[in-house]
């Protein structure tokens, strides 16, 4: 084309253009439409939103609501209703009201949610975990498995499935998914090796443990215990497993291997659910003192202790009128050595309840871990003095007299704690220590006995009466005692140790040598095992063994036997 | 031609205006939104968005709540007591045949199994039966070796608070004849019995026992065989940890008693143990719970729909396993309905906390089966938190709640019969006071049911 021709075009079409604009009926038109666009999208948003909106569903009564939890739920509604079309605001508006409670606001939230978002897996998930709670595993394994269909690699949401399927009683289905847990379970620690250092068991062997489970179910007892022993071999300390090998045994008629794991299961912990950080995303957003409770008691079991403090701390900030919030924060910041930071809480709670004996009481177990026991036995005192009843304040109050060299009364205190609740294990073991401690050993091995009838298995009163046993030289029942320990715990220091030094003193040097030795398999850089080895050595007349073991002993630990 | 393009042209350009570009943006809205076009479109035109509501005006309540229950009278039965009451369980029961409904109880502050024999209309005196068993849980009374007169089973936990030790038994209390009772120890030093029933299960004419053995880490689930003269057989039927009801109960409907079990602890399961007539049991898991704290309370076989099958009434409101205990927000009752084969269909129908025994009994005698339910670990610092609860039947199995009372708190079970003889169902319950606070104390209370409707008129 022609620059010339073009140009002569191009002005034609302008003024052509121009001339059209200036036609008024044009430009209503558009100004009309503008109009009309500009206004259907206003219009359209609004009824939208509020069609959306009017799909949250409708918050639960927050009256009388502790003011910590009220609040995260109406803030998390205000964003909701701002967001309404966003499944993630949807989804926390579902978990702060899950978490605190709220379930069927929950459900109406999560299931909006995952109309917002299908391919947004957490909302099932979440939903899931709530039916769990409801105990509907039907409805949590048909969320479970649109979960894996969305999220396939994830080694938890196939345990979280395989085990609503066990409940279904589904165990084709459970042993589907719980080997694919396994699977990805292994594919996931083989990628991320640093993740899974936690120190609790990870989801491929609580995978095993429910494959176990269902091997047991099914009869299949050599399955089971070759799964179990192979599980324990990577985590020795996994209870329930450890529990359910010995009904293994139980079931395959081998009664001594049966009785031996049942009792190196009782130290152990029960059933605690897996590491599951999506949970714990849920957990954090609870004012719930129940729920936060709850999961500071779970942390606490895997060792997850600071954890444990800082959801106790939240559920006393949350519900600061909760006694039970306030003594679990007390309890276990003396357990973890921070008593100090319990004491304003307990405080504001006595401020407020002045005539809570359980309150006193806790205030004197506070002041007595901060160094004040004359203020903590004041504190007993008015605990004893509004409820008589409560063996507990006599118990505590004992306690710390004892420590204050007050024992002619802190005896008289527990003697009326027993009185008061006889079937209390721990007020016979507070006056066994007393005992013990004024060397009223006789005594003391009564009250552990008394113990001990109460609770046979308990483990730490057998290492107490062991101890007692043998500082009062009855040294037979000692090594009865001790022996019994090391069925609960065959690699206890204390049960080894003080075993091998009670044979050692009744000249059973062969047997004391064998143990010993376990000592030190068990811990080759105690000194104290290769210690008692050269004692054993050198009363059998191996005084080379003997020297070998002192010299190493020297080497762990030097200037040990200057 | 042109000419009439001319004049179409600008009209239909402003048809695209005015409709198309507001139905754009409509789609383009929708689309952002995730509505559909037509939804959008159709609340636009009918102006039909509901209005914002208020944040604060509907609770969260599961179930519709009814008025309190004012026609149950309260009166204390039973000798006055000292201390913290322990009652574990609370039966109904003419023991001696007098045609005046009795109440057993399981006394664990006594150690004793108490006799509440109403010896006149409305007059209770309490005895004590047999020698003392440790920690009785559960009495089941009957005539086990059938000489006309009801013995009673007696599970013997040998302490109600936590403890693996092998510390139970199993104990029948023999009666004489003339209500004199002796105690007979069929097994001990096994782990912590809860419930036990008779049921003849291999079919050889005489009574069998079913066991359910708590434990604590270690529990069990046996049947003993009666081989006569009180010599026994036992048959371990499972090793799980927690069994607390046990029941002998024909739940497939073959006419040989099946063994329905829940067991709480870590497992919260409920097992039908399906016999074959010969004393052959094949489990049946018929629920679980994957939340190992959910509580499982007690279960009490009922045809609850009146459908001609036994479904099972079940509660979860155990919180004993926490000291203290606190309740748990999915405490509750719930009903499973035997859908055939064994298979079950949950059906929730209150959430109520440290829910326990929930008794099936047509209380306002409209002909359909209502339910009442205790609670044992309310947050009873809440004066509002309930220890009773009497959830209505529309005959539809849709259910009110009607609370009943707050006082005495701590109430773990509950037992229905006619005491007065008025035709009217009467309440029994029991408390077991083991954690504070203790200032609604209850031992054994007999509400008697003043409901002001006539009998012979339901009032559906």
């Amino acid at each position: 084309m022609a620059p010339g021709k073009t140009k002569k075009a191009e002005t034609k079409s302008r003024s052509k253009s121009l001339a059209l604009c200036r036609r008024p009926s044009c430009i209503i038109v558009v100004v009309l439409a503008v109009a009309c666009g500009v206004g259907a999208w206003v219009v359209s948003d609004r009824i939208s939103r509020r069609s959306w909106i009017a799909r949250l569903p409708v918050l639960p009564d927050l009256a009388g609501v502790p003011s910590a939890r009220s609040e995260i739920i109406k803030n998390t509604a205000s964003m909701a209703r701002a967001r309404p079309g966003s499944a993630e605001v949807v989804l926390q508006l579902a978990m702060v009201c899950h978490t605190n409670g709220y379930y069927q606001t929950a459900v109406q939230c999560y299931e909006r949610a995952a109309q917002v978002d299908d391919a947004e897996w957490r909302c099932l998930y979440y939903h899931a975990l709530l039916m769990e709670e409801l105990g509907n595993a039907d409805v949590a394994a048909a969320l479970l498995r649109r979960v894996v269909a969305l999220n396939e690699s994830s080694a938890l949401c196939w345990y979280r499935l395989g085990r609503a399927e066990l409940k279904r009683d589904a165990l084709v289905e459970a042993t589907e998914a719980l080997t694919k847990a396994e699977r990805a379970a292994l594919t996931e620690e083989a990628a991320h090796p640093q993740g899974q250092a936690t120190g609790w068991p990870g989801i491929a062997a609580y995978a095993r443990f429910e494959l176990a489970r269902i091997a047991f179910r099914q009869h299949a007892y050599d399955r089971a215990e070759r799964i179990l022993r192979a599980l324990l071999n990577s985590a020795d300390d996994f209870g329930p497993a450890r529990r359910l090998l010995g009904r293994t045994y139980q079931a395959l008629g081998r009664v001594e291997e049966a009785e031996r794991q049942t009792k190196r299961a009782a130290g152990l912990t029960y059933y605690v659910d897996p590491i599951d950080p999506w949970l714990e995303a849920l957990v954090d957003l609870s004012r719930d003192s129940t729920f936060l409770l709850k999961y500071a008691r779970i942390c606490e079991s895997r060792g997850q202790f600071e954890r444990a403090v800082a959801l106790t701390r939240l559920a006393v900030e949350s519900v600061p009128d909760d006694f039970d919030a306030v003594d679990q924060f007390a309890v276990r910041t003396i357990r973890y050595g921070k008593p100090a930071e319990a004491l304003p809480h307990v405080e504001q709670f006595l401020a407020r309840h002045p005539d809570s004996a359980a309150a006193h009481g806790s205030m004197g177990v506070v002041l007595d871990a901060i160094g004040r026991p004359k203020k903590s036995i004041s504190e007993f005192g008015k605990a004893i003095a509004i409820n008589p009843n409560d063996a507990t304040f006599y118990g505590n109050a004992a306690r710390v007299m004892a420590t204050q060299k007050r024992t002619a009364e802190a005896e008289q205190l527990l003697n009326e704690a027993i009185a008061r609740m006889p079937e209390s294990k721990i007020l016979f073991w507070n006056r066994a220590v007393m005992f013990r401690k004024a060397n009223r050993l006789a005594e003391a091995c009564a009250d552990l006995d008394s113990a001990l009838a109460i609770h046979k298995s308990d483990f730490h009163i057998r290492v107490f009466l062991a101890e007692c046993l043998a500082e009062g030289s009855q040294w037979d029942r000692a090594i009865e005692e001790y022996k019994e320990v090391l069925q609960y715990s065959p690699e206890f220091t204390r049960g080894l140790g003080g075993l091998a030094r009670a044979l050692i003193h009744q000249q059973r040097y062969q047997e004391a040598l064998e143990i010993a030795k376990r000592y030190v398999e068990a811990y080759p850089t105690d000194p104290m095992g290769h210690l008692l080895c050269a004692r054993a050595y050198d009363a059998l007349g191996r005084q080379d063994a003997a020297q070998q073991h002192v010299n190493i002993a020297r080497r762990l630990q030097p200037g040990l036997l200057r | 031609m042109w000419g009439l393009l001319r004049r179409i042209v600008p009209v239909l350009l402003l048809v695209i205006i005015l409709v198309g570009i507001p139905l754009a943006i409509i789609a383009v809205q929708a689309n952002r939104k995730g509505l559909s076009s037509w939804e959008l479109a159709r609340q636009m035109i009918s102006r039909a968005a509901a209005p914002e509501t208020n944040p604060s005006d509907v609770s969260d309540s599961i179930l519709p709540k009814g008025p309190p229950v004012d026609f149950l009278v309260r009166s204390a039965i039973g000798e006055p007591f000292e201390g913290n009451p322990r009652i574990a369980h609370v039966l109904a029961v003419d023991l001696d045949n007098d045609g005046l409904l009795d109440v057993l109880a399981c006394d664990c502050l006594s150690d004793r199994v108490v006799w509440m024999r109403q010896h006149k209309r409305g007059e209770f005196t309490e005895i004590p039966l047999g020698e003392t068993v440790r920690a009785p849980a559960h009495v089941t009374p009957s005539d086990f070796d059938k000489d006309g007169d009801l013995d009673l089973l007696v599970a013997s936990m040998g302490m109600v608070f936590p403890n693996n030790d092998r510390i139970g038994s199993v104990v029948v209390l023999e009666n004489d004849g003339s209500m004199r009772f002796r105690n007979r120890v069929l097994v001990e030093n096994i782990a912590r019995v809860t419930d036990i029933s008779a049921g003849d299960f291999d079919g050889d004419g005489d009574l069998d026992l079913a066991v359910g053995q708590f434990g604590y880490d270690d529990g069990e689930t046996r049947w003993m065989e009666n081989l006569g003269g009180w010599q026994f057989r036992s048959h371990m039927l499972q090793t799980l940890s927690g069994p607390i009801v046990t029941e002998a109960v024909d739940m497939d409907g073959d006419g040989d008693p099946d063994i329905l079990t829940l067991v709480s602890q870590e497992w919260e399961e409920i097992y039908v143990f399906q016999n074959d007539g010969t004393g052959q049991f094949q489990p049946r898991m018929i629920f679980g719970a994957t939340n190992e704290d959910f509580g499982s309370s007690w279960i009490v076989p009922v045809d609850m729909d009146s459908d001609g099958d036994l479904d099972v009434l079940y509660s979860n409101g155990d919180a004993f396993d926490y000291m203290p205990p606190r309740p748990r927000p999915w405490h509750g009752v719930q009903w499973l309905e035997n859908t055939g084969d064994l298979h079950f269909t949950v059906h929730r129908i209150v959430d109520f906390a440290g829910a326990s025994s929930p008794q099936p009994v047509d209380l306002d005698l409209d002909g359909d089966i209502d339910v009442v339910v205790v609670s044992a670990y309310n947050l009873w610092e809440n004066e509002s938190a309930q220890s009773m609860i009497w959830l209505e039947n529309n005959g539809r199995m849709q259910f009110s709640r009607h609370d009943v009372t707050n006082d005495p708190t701590h109430l773990v079970t509950l037992t229905v019969g006619d005491f007065d003889g008025d035709a009217k169902p009467d309440l029994v319950t029991g408390g077991l006071h083991v954690y504070p606070p203790y200032d609604r104390l209850g031992r054994v209370t007999l509400w008697t049911n003043r409901w002001p409707g006539a009998l012979d008129a339901p009032r559906r």
